[in-house]
């Protein structure tokens, strides 16, 4: 039965209200009942002890009347006056034979004045002793006889063992004998206390537990006068101290009377009443087990549990019953439900039972019928929106792995097929490349033409990466110009080389854009796995490295990635960290190489030269940071360092009145784009207090030609401010000479390359004597670099070449060790 | 949803369960109101005797004795569930008042029991009425015999408890030579037969027999008698104030020589005469102030606290405080507090008194008493020198003649008296 369930709350209830009160209204009445019966068991015990008491009482008297009569007969006072001759006497004999049978005393004496026993129907040895001074002064008899001739009255001694009689226990009635008034003698009989059985053990009405317990105080014990059912041999032997002794028998032997439900000597709960009987004074106890006294109230009350056992049964089933009434038509119901939840939408409870369960089973019904209509239209809507959103993750996912402009797979989903593809090769053995492609000139195209030319183009470029490979490779636009191929089944470096090859071809090809006809180039960088590496992130990473190899060495070309790639790519790393520390730290200072005015026979300019003195890894050349600063932009802040500290220097020579014109200074190619240069450059020389003449700068050919537009823009504006420009490394880049004539420069300078071959190699000799012309005819003026023989300076001096710069004239040296080189001259 | 239908459920269920309490509770409440016990009437006793009068002295100390004896029923919680409650009439020492003071209590408060009387002219004056009433009476002192009515509880000494007794110790102690003395009324005269029978028995001498009017003081002759004959033994039966009279004569005559015992002296009458001692004075009772045990003990020290240090406990006022116990045990034991039914159930019953156990013997209505032989201290208090072992079962008229004789003495003695 669950706790809370219907048929327990109907059990409880039915049992608080039928059996509660049942139990309550039958306990009381039992209980009122087993109090009248145990008063009346009480009370019935009570006057059976009475009955008892008056029953001994009344033998008792009845025996000392017949003995007090037969002591004022005149054959005792006979007996006693005149012994020998009354004993003759036949009558009298058959009168005490007569006497004795009837009464069943033990024996019959008679006691002089005197105490003398005179006459004894048995002649024991008591027989002509004397009680007051013989041998049995202090037996019961002798007592007996003092009391009697002292009160003149019949009395009943108490119960001792007599010896003359073999020590069985009597008592005797003594009656006083009188003649004419005077005591002559007494009469006594004995009684052993056998004769007292008959009366004291007569348990009518006791039932069978049912005892009368007798006994006598004896000094501080109480001694026990009859034979005790649990005790068979009590009598005159069972003795028990008075402060152990049981209470009913404690209070009859201190004198009270009393009746009730207590324990007796045995421990044992009796019914019982107690008496002191005075005539034996003796205490009585007349008692029944109260397990038998009350048996009819046990019996009761096995009845009572019996009837209620049966009214709780009746009533826990006629509860189920009700309950299984109520909860069967409930149960179907629950059924049903779980049916239809489980999906047999058919099923409909019935509608049964009584009257409110049946409202329920219809409305549950109409219910059902309702929900299963809603279902249906749900179902619909729901695979309707199912299909609506299928769609949509399907461009989701289509648009997460998809470049939206040339339709191939994005970087995210390009990593992944990597992933796949690495996976594949390497429990399939053959082993796969990773092309790194970068469109050369992208970002002009973009600038000059616009995003949607740059678009064009990137689609085609997309259009012929796919037709460059199988359909199991896989071509993804990584954003901007970069795109990646990854070729599977790769088994030798050449047959990604191939690829590669057929890549470049296909690239280089013009490009037709809405009427335009555009050129450019891949860079290339390929990767090999397992060979570079086996992981997504090496195989990418290397692939780059070795396209900016491909693309640092003269571009449309394509490189394997090797390790060395790698080690410079860390120098380089190496280089920017310590280039930013180093110019935290003014680890950078000019020197400055003299320019030898030939006509005037001296020094008038200096080129500043940037010096590195790296703490640790002493002079770093040029060559090997500033590309670096170039590319990281560092060459921003560094290129206005310079500019400043060579104006500081210019003013302080100037300040020395040393007779130097102006200082030479490099600028950079992002230096020449920057919008900040102009107003820099012009806030110095007025910092410096400098005319615009007393500084020149240089710039190389692919620096100007890198943003033609801009760099024009901007050299105009330096021309403009006065400041001298030249060209430096003239000769080394791809621009004419024709381009050389939109610059405003005042000066350019023949390479060193051209220097160092002269006198000798007649091409060096043709192209220095035509660029010199070139230039003068211009009106530009030349400056020879690398000067270090006297015949190099023989020779240019000849061409009329202006400056002349080189180790013949002076190492580039410091500014503090300037003075005395320019003194020197 | 669900909540809202179990808090209903929850809520109707509450208030079944207060209905339920409820309803219990007034059940119970009714049962209790209908079962309740009627606030317990007190059982009523009557209690007569001389409050006024020349018998007060004697009398008042029998009142405190009853009063004691009730005080300690209530105090265990009454008889049958009821208190006791005593109603005192005064006799004013007179037996017919006595009389009827019995019929009223009887008839109109309808007590359960009466307590009642010293002398025996007023036992003599009540018996006829609670005789004719069937009611039940308890009569409290040592008196003389020959008497057994069925409606009489005889809780003081018979005349085989005291006067053969003492008579026999006098005769055993002091010699066969006798001088009755006594008062001149049905105790003192009833008394000497059975005294004369005991001498004869032992072939002792009667040397002279007197008798003093109630509360005469007059004892030249007697002094002059007892210098003359010089008994062996004064046997004293002299009642009330005579007593003073007689010891102090002896006292003046130079007579404390003569061993003297008296029937009629207890402690109270003792204490009257504190200045007069006579050495050879002894007393025959069934209980003592002195009797030395546990129980004596306790109940001289309650009677004293109760009514003052100083006053004195007697045989008659111990007697009176036991006839109350055996009363009480009687309704107790029988479960009524009907006359008819104590009376009945009184036959049987024993208490643990101060003088010993004391029983009523059912053949003869008496009870079974102790006797001792006192000797007064100069203290008003008796020294015990004698008594039987047992208690002594009683009988009123005495085994040593037969019942119809003692019938006819009586009716002389009677006779003689109210002639």
């Amino acid at each position: 039965m669950i706790p809370g369930s219907i048929t327990m709350r109907l059990l409880l209830g039915l049992g608080l209200l039928v059996v509660l009160p049942i139990l309550l209204l039958t306990s009381y009445m039992l209980h009122a009942y087993e109090q009248a019966m145990e008063h009346a068991v009480v009370q019935g015990m009570a006057t059976m002890a009475d009955q008892k008491h008056r029953e001994i009482d009344t033998y008792l008297r009845e025996r000392l009347h017949e003995t007090q009569l037969l002591s004022q007969s005149a054959q005792v006072r006979g007996t006693i006056e005149d012994t020998p001759q009354t004993l003759q006497d036949h009558e009298v004999q058959s009168f005490l034979d007569t006497f004795m049978q009837q009464t069943g005393y033990y024996d019959l004496l008679l006691i002089n004045a005197q105490g003398d026993v005179v006459f004894s129907i048995l002649e024991e040895d008591d027989l002509n002793t004397n009680l007051l001074h013989g041998p049995y002064q202090d037996t019961a008899l002798a007592q007996g006889f003092q009391r009697a001739r002292q009160l003149l009255t019949t009395d009943l001694t108490g119960f001792y063992p007599y010896p003359p009689s073999a020590d069985a226990v009597a008592a005797f009635m003594v009656s006083p004998v009188l003649h004419d008034g005077r005591f002559i003698g007494a009469l006594a009989v004995q009684l052993n206390l056998s004769l007292l059985e008959p009366v004291i053990n007569d348990r009518t009405g006791l039932g069978s537990t049912g005892e009368i317990v007798m006994a006598q105080q004896a000094q501080d014990h109480a001694l026990y006068m009859v034979n005790l059912r649990h005790i068979p041999e009590a009598a005159y032997t069972y003795r028990r101290e008075l402060s152990d002794i049981a209470p009913p028998m404690g209070a009859a032997l201190s004198g009270q009377g009393g009746q009730g439900i207590t324990l007796d000597y045995a421990g044992i709960s009796v019914v019982a009443a107690w008496r002191y009987v005075p005539a034996l004074r003796w205490g009585m106890v007349v008692k029944m087990d109260a397990a038998e006294a009350l048996a009819p109230v046990h019996q009761l009350r096995r009845l009572t549990a019996m009837v209620l056992g049966g009214i709780l049964l009746i009533t826990v089933l006629l509860a189920a019953v009700f309950a299984h009434s109520l909860i069967q038509p409930m149960r179907r119901l629950t059924r049903v439900t779980s049916e239809i939840s489980a999906g047999n939408h058919q099923q409909r409870a019935v509608e049964q039972g009584p009257r409110e369960l049946r409202h329920l089973a219809r409305a549950f019904n109409q219910m059902t019928d309702q929900l299963i209509q809603f279902q249906n239209a749900l179902e619909a809507r729901v695979t309707a929106r199912t299909l609506d959103l299928e769609h949509a993750n399907a461009r989701l996912h289509h648009l997460a792995h998809h470049d939206t402009l040339t339709n191939l797979p994005n970087r995210y989903s390009l990593t992944d097929r990597l992933a796949q593809a690495l996976s594949l090769s390497q429990r399939e053995g053959p082993g796969l490349a990773v092309l790194f492609i970068d469109m050369d000139h992208f970002k002009n195209i973009n600038d000059t033409l616009g995003h949607q030319v740059g678009d064009q183009l990137l689609i085609q470029v997309a259009e012929r990466l796919r037709d460059c490979v199988r359909d199991s490779d896989v071509v993804a636009r990584l954003g901007g110009d970069e795109f990646m191929v990854i070729l599977t089944q790769i088994n030798t470096p050449d047959q990604a080389g191939m690829v590669a090859h057929k890549i470049q071809g296909r690239l280089s090809k013009p490009f037709r854009i809405m009427d335009l006809v555009l050129h450019s180039s891949p860079s290339i960088g390929i990767s090999l796995s397992p060979h570079d590496g086996t992981s997504v992130e090496a195989l990418m990473k290397h692939a780059d490295t070795a396209m900016y190899q491909a693309k640092s060495e003269g571009r449309n070309t394509f490189r394997f990635f090797c390790a060395e790639m790698n080690t410079a790519a860390q120098a380089r790393m190496e280089i920017e960290n310590d280039l930013r520390q180093a110019l935290e730290q003014q680890q950078f200072h000019l020197v400055y190489q003299p320019q030898m005015d030939r006509q005037q026979g001296c020094f008038v300019s200096a080129e500043a030269l940037l010096r590195w003195e790296h703490p640790q890894k002493g002079l770093i050349p040029p060559d090997r940071f500033i590309p670096v600063a170039e590319e990281t932009g560092l060459i921003l802040p560094l290129g206005e360092w310079v500019l400043a500290e060579a104006c500081r220097q210019m003013r302080l020579w100037q300040q020395q009145g040393q007779r130097i014109e102006r200082v030479a200074v490099n600028l950079s190619a992002r230096q020449l784009v920057s919008d900040t240069l102009i107003g820099h450059v012009s806030r110095l020389l007025e910092y410096h207090h400098l005319t615009p003449d007393r500084l020149e700068l240089e710039i190389t050919e692919s620096t100007a030609m890198r943003e033609p537009t801009s760099s024009l823009r901007q050299l105009q504006s330096l021309r403009d401010l006065g400041i001298r420009l030249s060209i430096d490394d003239f000769g080394t880049g791809h621009s004419s000479l024709s381009y050389l004539k939109h610059l405003p420069v005042q000066a350019l300078k023949l390479d060193k390359s051209f220097v160092r071959d002269i006198p000798d190699n007649r091409n060096s000799r043709a192209i220095c004597a035509a660029t010199i012309t070139l230039a003068h005819t211009m009106g530009i003026q030349v400056v020879a670099e690398g000067v270090e023989t006297t015949a190099q300076a023989d020779f240019l001096g000849s061409l009329q070449c202006d400056l002349l710069q080189g180790y013949l004239y002076g190492r580039p040296l410091p500014a503090d060790q300037w003075a005395a080189t320019l003194t020197q001259v | 949803m669900a909540g809202t239908v179990k808090t209903t459920w929850a809520m109707g269920h509450r208030r079944m369960l207060l209905a339920w309490l409820l309803a219990l509770g007034l059940g119970a409440g009714l049962l209790v109101y209908f079962h309740r016990s009627p606030p317990p009437d007190p059982i009523l006793i009557g209690v007569i005797h001389g409050l006024t009068g020349n018998m007060a002295v004697s009398e008042l100390p029998l009142v405190q004795s009853i009063t004691l004896a009730v005080e300690e029923i209530n105090q265990q919680g009454g008889l049958l569930g009821r208190p006791v409650a005593m109603i005192v009439a005064d006799s004013q020492s007179d037996p017919d008042i006595a009389a009827q003071e019995a019929e009223r209590l009887i008839l109109e408060a309808g007590v359960s029991a009466l307590f009642a009387c010293w002398t025996s002219a007023c036992r003599k004056a009540v018996k006829p009425v609670v005789e004719r009433h069937q009611h039940l009476m308890f009569y409290p002192l040592q008196y003389e015999g020959l008497e057994q009515s069925p409606h009489i509880i005889y809780g003081g000494l018979a005349p085989n408890q005291q006067i053969i007794p003492g008579t026999r110790w006098a005769l055993d102690h002091w010699g066969n030579r006798v001088y009755l003395l006594g008062s001149d009324y049905i105790f003192p005269r009833t008394a000497h037969v059975i005294i004369k029978d005991l001498i004869r028995a032992v072939d002792g001498q009667v040397v002279g027999e007197r008798y003093v009017p109630l509360g005469d003081d007059q004892m030249a002759d007697i002094m002059a008698e007892l210098a003359q004959l010089s008994p062996d033994v004064i046997v004293n039966t002299i009642n009330g104030v005579s007593n003073l009279a007689l010891f102090r004569a002896l006292h003046q005559s130079n007579l404390t020589h003569l061993p003297i015992v008296s029937f009629s002296v207890a402690e109270r009458e003792l204490a009257s005469m504190p200045d007069i001692h006579h050495p050879n004075h002894f007393a025959v009772w069934g209980y003592f102030q002195s009797l030395d045990t546990p129980g004596n003990r306790a109940f001289v020290q309650q009677f004293q606290t109760r009514f003052g240090a100083d006053e004195t406990v007697s045989d008659p006022m111990e007697a009176a405080y036991v006839n109350v116990k055996l009363w009480a045990q009687a309704v107790q034991t029988s479960g009524s507090i009907t006359p008819e039914q104590v009376n009945q159930s009184v036959l049987l019953q024993s208490v643990p008194a101060p003088s010993g156990i004391v029983s009523i013997d059912g053949g003869t209505r008496h009870a079974w008493r102790m006797s001792y032989v006192g000797q007064a201290r100069p203290d008003g208090q008796f020294d015990i020198v004698f008594s039987l072992p047992d208690p002594i079962r009683p009988m009123p008229f005495p085994g040593h003649r037969p019942l119809h004789v003692w019938q006819q003495i009586a009716q002389r003695l009677s006779a003689d008296i109210n002639s």
